[in-house]
């Protein structure tokens, strides 16, 4: 038998996690409609009807972030700690069910949730108000600027995760602690050694755009791989 | 099955709960293992089946070292706490779900379990039982899962008389050869007909460790009726019947051990205890 990875035993984990979770689950998901329902239609009142679409907006990076903050809840209680820890898989099998539950399942079903509240939003609700005009579903998305986004928040979803194993008490709090610390730091190393203008009586790096995109490419996927790495060793280490 | 050398541990900022204990736990046994409240059963438990980590020595179970936590040996342990964790789930739920980590898990098995318990309706949320019946429900999978290794932090705690009848009927029934149950209790009464090996943890170390056939062998239960025959007993209590004694059993005599005796004279004649069941270092 593989003691590292198995896909058996990833199939049953992953059951095994979703059975466990699927109400909760599907209460997040109305929510989530219900609430970008509401958040749509107001963006629609405020620009006057207009009200473009993102797929990653402020409420879908609160909600992703407080789910992966608290992924790890149950060891903060000594009897789920035991029942989750002497669950027979490997503790890399644990960790990467977690990852797929809130860097794909998570962020997949959250996404959804706000494309049918803008649905709603844009073709049930706003409708009744005539004079208001609706602008297409989805009709212009800047994919560079999301792509941007999803990245920077797979790095703080990772930050999250490995927060909550970290800080098994008072997780979110201490997540959104370091959440902000990991962007204060992001923007730092951004703005005090990166830079793109030629200016070099501030001793910056000068780098090219591409340069500068690739840098940060390679630098989310190290950070977020780091954190992954981190998750598992801390959950390795993790007595109850 | 389980071997520990020289194992120390203690909690953060606290003193040391273990020193040097050396401990070897064998199969076909069912394990009583008694102390004083704070004298780290559970955690000795806890640490047998690598949920906490001993600062030196080594614990193996099962081959393993039991800190690795590696799915091999987790598939053949299962630990019952007393504090239970259930999700919110319906038994049937709750089986399908967890029964697949275990590869000789029995369904049949743990339906007779839950019809010995009265408990027929899977379809029931176990957050909406009693603590008792999520108790049963529990008890009922650990011994279905026919792991080598199934530990028991005071399982008959919240079970009712009847209950407590069925839990020795099902744990006798599931003790075989390959398995062994290690069960931590204050409830020695419940249990006494169960178990066949008795720990007993006092200040850091296994003050005993015998079967019982050993101990009634090394060890005289009995009533006497003056002071004056209860003067040579290891430790006595007044009853109504007259004067419940140990004694050192000399004379080989035949007796019906009473565990809690057991206990009180051990913790009141530890180096006596130790010297009788040559444990003395």
């Amino acid at each position: 038998m593989n003691e590292l990875f198995s896909f058996h035993r990833i199939g049953i984990l992953s059951q095994n996690t979703f059975l466990q979770n699927w109400k909760k689950d599907l209460r997040i998901f109305l929510c989530m409609m219900g609430g970008m329902t509401i958040w749509h239609l107001f963006r629609a009142l405020l620009y006057g009807g207009y009200a473009p679409y993102y797929p990653v907006n402020f409420p879908v990076v609160i909600t992703l972030i407080c789910l992966a903050s608290i992924t790890f809840k149950k060891l903060a209680n000594p009897s789920g700690g035991i029942m989750y820890l002497t669950l027979p898989a490997s503790t890399f099998e644990k960790v990467l069910v977690s990852v797929f539950q809130v860097q794909v399942y998570y962020f997949l079903l959250v996404v959804v949730a706000g494309l049918l509240g803008y649905f709603f939003a844009s073709y049930v609700f706003l409708p009744l108000f005539s004079f208001w005009h609706v602008d297409g579903v989805v009709s212009y998305i800047d994919c560079e600027h999301m792509g941007w986004l999803i990245l920077m928040l797979t790095v703080g979803i990772s930050a999250m995760l490995f927060a909550s194993v970290y800080f098994v008490k008072r997780a979110f709090l201490w997540s959104l602690l370091l959440g902000i610390a990991v962007v204060f730091v992001t923007l730092w190393i951004d703005g005090a050694i990166l830079s793109t203008k030629e200016d070099l009586s501030n001793y910056h790096f000068v780098l090219s755009h591409s340069a500068v995109k690739a840098l940060f490419i390679m630098g989310c996927s190290f950070i977020t791989l780091f954190f992954w790495f981190m998750t598992w060793l801390r959950l390795r280490e993790t007595e109850v | 099955m389980i071997q520990l050398k020289n194992v120390t541990f203690r909690y953060p900022r606290r003193k040391p709960l273990f020193s040097d204990l050396s401990l070897e736990l064998e199969g076909n046994h069912i394990y009583g293992l008694l102390g004083k409240n704070g004298e780290g059963k559970t955690t000795l438990m806890k640490l047998m089946s690598g949920l906490l980590f001993a600062k030196e020595g080594s614990i193996e179970t099962l081959g393993e070292k039991a800190c690795l936590r590696r799915p091999k040996m987790l598939e053949e342990i299962y630990f019952l706490p007393e504090e239970m964790y259930v999700p919110s789930i319906s038994i049937q739920e709750f089986e399908t779900i967890f029964s697949p980590f275990y590869p000789r898990f029995s369904s049949e098995q743990f339906h007779n379990y839950m019809e010995l318990f009265e408990i027929t309706d899977f379809r029931q949320n176990l957050m909406r039982m009693s603590h008792g019946q999520k108790k049963k429900v529990l008890i009922a999978f650990a011994m279905a899962t026919n792991c080598q290794i199934v530990f028991m932090d005071e399982p008959s705690n919240g079970l009712d008389i009847p209950s407590k009848s069925i839990f020795r009927k099902v744990m006798a029934s599931a003790a075989d050869e390959q398995r062994m149950i290690i069960i931590s209790t204050h409830q020695v009464r419940d249990l006494h007909s169960l178990i066949d090996t008795i720990l007993i943890l006092d200040q850091g170390e296994i003050l005993l460790n015998a079967p019982v056939e050993q101990i009634t062998e090394k060890l005289l239960f009995k009533v006497v009726d003056t002071e004056g025959e209860a003067q040579t007993a290891l430790y006595k209590e007044d009853t109504l019947r007259g004067i419940y004694a140990v004694f050192e059993n000399i004379n080989r005599e035949d007796s019906k051990m009473d565990i809690e005796l057991l206990f009180n004279s051990a913790l009141c004649n530890r180096d006596k205890i130790k010297e009788i069941f040559s444990l003395q270092k």
